[in-house]
């Protein structure tokens, strides 16, 4: 058995995890930077990150009752992500393998995602949807990569909601209080419905949406119900489509925006019309955390993947298909 | 789905109607309408979508697609005829077309073919390019074999534009599905498909069309090689 101590610090999320190539979670703990205002500034956030660091990573060791010395491995998501961000992630975890001469696994934030999702809904070879604030990606695994079979052209579907939410003064996160009002709304606005094949574009959307909420004509309640009725029903159709083109039987949610309820129920209500399976990440593994990162380093290293200390620069565009899987067949 | 195949035969007398794929936007129905085998194209009513976006949607893509196909037809390019057309209800009946996907022929064909179909399915999309079509949906699934050629299906995304972008977000699609269908062969079967293209459109557009493709493809998310110059990537 192999036991990963993993460190995820891509964006909002400082977290530090423990976990084993078997997928056994021995801790998970995480702090996340809300902005006093507006969006994430990535200087601030990066500077919640080293504060809050040190704090982190004892209570991971405590909760899984181990000491520094009793790892394997230390893993790190080197990207994507914001590069002060990933920068505090990044030398923590050099500091840390340098230390007790423990070897140093590379981890892509996106593939963590997709792992974990494997991992606590026992699909095997889904199609993936991966939807956050800072990603939104259509995926399936062939030949020995997580191919990307749709992603955003522009911004993604979270940003595209939370931005929403925050102009409109809900505040962040703000997809939960958008879905609480789009319950109240029912008549439909035309919005701007981008799909391009298997791509999906968000700015347009957002920024119409933005302006008819300026212009003041429209019912809150509709324009909220309008706005994820089209956002979602983009994704889920461009998650058909990959569902009919792989053959795949299986759809998985995974990413922050996997804890919206209207979404699941769309991709089941698809699933379900097409005989397929559906299953989400839930709870805190949802969204960014270290566990993630620990579980991903630990099939990682028992692959054989490490990164010497010195070339072990973070990757803010460190893409989902560039990431060879070799623990996947 | 049985009752969609009951649903057509009511409506428009097709029989014996058989569904033959159910696909990601509709279902394909395929049948004899007076005495001429078809296939019947019904977007059915999503039900993860509002029932209002949902006929909009519905009503609009069916009656483009119905006019992009006519058009392609008139160009000489290879489609299937347009038989019947009903858009308020999502439905288009069209000619059958014979042959294999051209994504099961790569899987399993010889090379010499297969090239062969790729400078042909790159001319074709060319013809449609210089005339204001895109198609919207370039996959290996939607270009169908028949006999020593290529047919394209599936209009259903497709529109009228004449904009360089668009041109190249259709190359950009082809070749994503390209890469992520036949990663092993992905840059053998775009060439080939390119020279097609280029045989018919000419050197200077497709330059254009590419390079605006290649920008495209930038402008996507974590992208390796706009790292460099990047700041923060040490």
């Amino acid at each position: 058995m192999t036991i990963v101590l993993g460190i995820e610090s891509t964006a909002h999320t400082f977290g530090v995890g423990i976990a084993t190539e078997r997928g056994e979670i021995l801790a998970n703990v995480f702090k996340t930077y809300r902005p006093p205002s507006g969006g994430i500034k990535p200087s601030e956030a990066a500077e919640h990150h080293s504060k809050v660091a040190p704090g982190v990573l004892k209570e991971a060791l405590r909760k899984a009752s181990l000491d520094p010395p009793d790892l394997d491995a230390i893993a790190v998501a080197l990207g994507p992500g914001m590069g002060p961000c990933l920068r505090v992630g990044a030398t923590l975890a050099r500091y840390l393998a340098l230390k007790y001469d423990k070897p140093l696994v590379p981890v892509n934030h996106a593939v963590a995602h997709i792992e974990i999702a494997l991992l606590t809904t026992g699909f095997k070879d889904p199609v993936i949807v991966y939807v956050a604030g800072g990603n939104t990606i259509i995926s399936a695994f062939n030949a020995g990569r997580y191919r990307v079979f749709g992603e955003t052209l522009d911004i993604p579907i979270g940003n595209c909601l939370d931005t929403f939410a925050r102009e409109i003064g809900l505040g962040f996160p703000g997809v939960p209080k958008l879905e609480e009002l789009a319950r109240k709304g029912s008549n439909y606005i035309e919005l701007p419905y981008v799909v391009k094949g298997q791509d999906l574009s968000y700015s347009g959307l957002l920024t119409y949406a933005l302006k008819l909420y300026k212009e003041g004509s429209y019912k809150l309640e509709d324009l909220c119900f309008s706005l994820l009725e089209t956002a979602y029903s983009m994704l889920v159709e461009v998650t058909e489509r990959a569902v009919a083109h792989t053959g795949k039987r299986e759809v998985v949610l995974t990413g922050g925006v996997a804890r919206s309820e209207l979404l699941s129920r769309k991709l089941q209500l698809m699933a379900e019309s097409r005989g397929v399976s559906f299953a989400r990440v839930l709870g805190e593994l949802a969204g960014d955390n270290g566990a993630m990162i620990a579980y991903t380093g630990a099939l990682a290293y028992t692959s054989g993947i490490t990164i010497p200390v010195e070339e072990s620069r973070i990757r803010p565009l460190w893409r989902l298909d560039e990431v060879d899987i070799p623990w996947r067949k | 789905m049985e009752e969609v195949a009951r649903l057509l035969e009511e409506k428009i007398g097709l029989s014996p109607a058989r569904i033959i794929a159910v696909g990601a936007e509709a279902v394909l129905v395929e049948g004899v309408l007076s005495s001429e085998k078809v296939v019947a194209k019904y977007r059915l009513p999503k039900p993860y979508r509002d029932p209002q976006l949902d006929v909009k949607l519905r009503k609009a893509r069916t009656s483009l697609e119905a006019r992009l196909l006519a058009k392609a037809g008139l160009l000489g390019v290879n489609v299937p005829d347009i038989v019947y057309l009903d858009a308020e209800d999502g439905l288009l009946v069209m000619s059958y077309i014979e042959g294999l996907k051209l994504k099961e022929v790569i899987e399993k064909g010889s090379n010499e073919e297969i090239l062969h179909l790729l400078h042909r399915a790159g001319s074709m999309v060319a013809s449609l390019h210089m005339n204001g079509i895109i198609h919207g949906d370039l996959t290996t699934s939607n270009f169908l074999v028949s006999g020593n050629d290529v047919w394209l299906v599936d209009f259903g995304l497709g529109f009228f534009s004449q904009r360089e972008e668009d041109k190249g977000t259709d190359l950009h699609l082809f070749l994503r599905v390209l890469e992520s269908t036949h990663p092993i062969s992905t840059d053998l079967l775009f060439s080939h498909f390119i020279e097609g293209y280029r045989e018919r459109a000419g050197d200077e557009s497709t330059q254009r069309v590419l390079s605006r493709m290649r920008e495209i493809r930038l402008r996507g998310r974590y992208v390796a090689s706009r790292r460099k110059g990047l700041p923060g990537t040490s």
